[in-house]
């Protein structure tokens, strides 16, 4: 099978097939970091400028990096502009079209209304690290900073995430 | 890289390697609050679209990658024919000698010019096949990652 990165220089020399096959493979991590990103809002939008991005920028694409978090960093960059733009926060967990299976549909709502209860660059550090398993290094790379800002936004988050589900454990 | 959502269970393992040991307590409960639920993002339409959307960009790079092959190939192509137009022109004057005594310089003037075009057109044919050749490659190419 193909490596991402021997599929990128395909695309970058026009060949459909290769788009395809790369756009299936990150389709559901992409628009599911999108999703958490924005707590919802705006995804198919920002799926496809992320795309449209990719693309545009396939020739600086240095083949010795891997290519997912290439693609990863393009769709933070991408949900922070968002943020940055919008200037508001993710749409309320009542209006999000969540669909729970095999969990009931409070526990999904939690899990949004958790997140979003978090600043953005911690949340962006929660979903990579805990529903991507990306490692540090990686993580680092995506996010455009240093190893041991990734390790103290993660602690922060982690210590945040902690206090709210002691708050709704007492409130419940 | 295939992505899926990970499980409760994997998302407790996750989040207790990263905690201090005195909240790791807290894990279970964490990993059952932040479990993954199928979010409603239909990947596969958006998917679709996307490819249709980079279409046009895709296609303008596939004409631009095809005129640098092209390029490429009849420069390659190039570099032995002036000793191959030397040579035919050494054949040519060889030739022409000959005909000449056993024919009236106009007639032989004519055969030489009949020979020049001949070769003129064996060379032009035989660059032109370069693009027709990569053309139908792409052509090939697509038609088989379309099937």
């Amino acid at each position: 099978m193909e490596s991402d990165e021997e599929l990128a220089g395909r695309v970058a020399r026009g060949d459909e097939s290769a788009v395809e096959e790369l756009v299936g493979r990150y389709s559901l991590s992409l628009a599911h970091l999108i999703d958490r990103h924005t707590g919802g809002n705006d995804v198919e939008d920002l799926y496809q400028e992320t795309w449209i991005r990719a693309l545009g920028a396939i020739d600086s694409f240095d083949k010795q990096r891997k290519f997912s978090s290439w693609i990863f960093r393009i769709a933070v960059n991408l949900c922070r502009d968002w943020y940055r733009r919008r200037q508001v926060r993710p749409q309320s967990t009542e209006d999000s079209e969540l669909v729970a299976t095999g969990h009931d549909r409070s526990a999904s709502l939690d899990a949004r209304s958790l997140l979003d209860r978090l600043p953005v660059e911690q949340r962006e550090a929660v979903v990579l690290r805990y529903y991507h398993d990306l490692s540090e290094a990686e993580m680092a790379e995506v996010m455009g900073v240093a190893q041991g800002t990734i390790k103290s936004r993660l602690h922060a988050a982690l210590v945040k995430l902690q206090t709210y589900t002691r708050e709704g454990g007492e409130n419940s | 890289m295939t992505y899926r959502e990970p499980t409760e269970r994997e998302l407790r393992r996750r989040l207790t390697r990263d905690l201090e040991e005195a909240t790791q307590p807290g894990a279970e409960r964490l990993a059952r609050m932040l479990a993954p639920t199928t979010l409603a993002v239909d990947d596969v339409t958006m998917a679709r679209r996307v490819v249709a959307a980079l279409r046009p960009e895709l296609a303008r790079r596939a004409a631009v990658d095809l005129r640098r092959q092209v390029l490429v190939r009849v420069v390659v192509a190039a570099v032995p024919l002036p000793f191959v137009i030397a040579y035919a022109g050494y054949v040519l004057r060889a030739l022409y000698a000959p005909v000449a005594v056993m024919l009236s310089p106009d007639v032989a003037g004519y055969v030489a010019a009949v020979h020049i075009m001949l070769l003129t057109l064996l060379f032009g044919a035989t660059y032109a096949v370069i693009p027709m050749m990569l053309a139908r490659r792409a052509y090939d190419g697509a038609v088989t990652s379309t099937a």
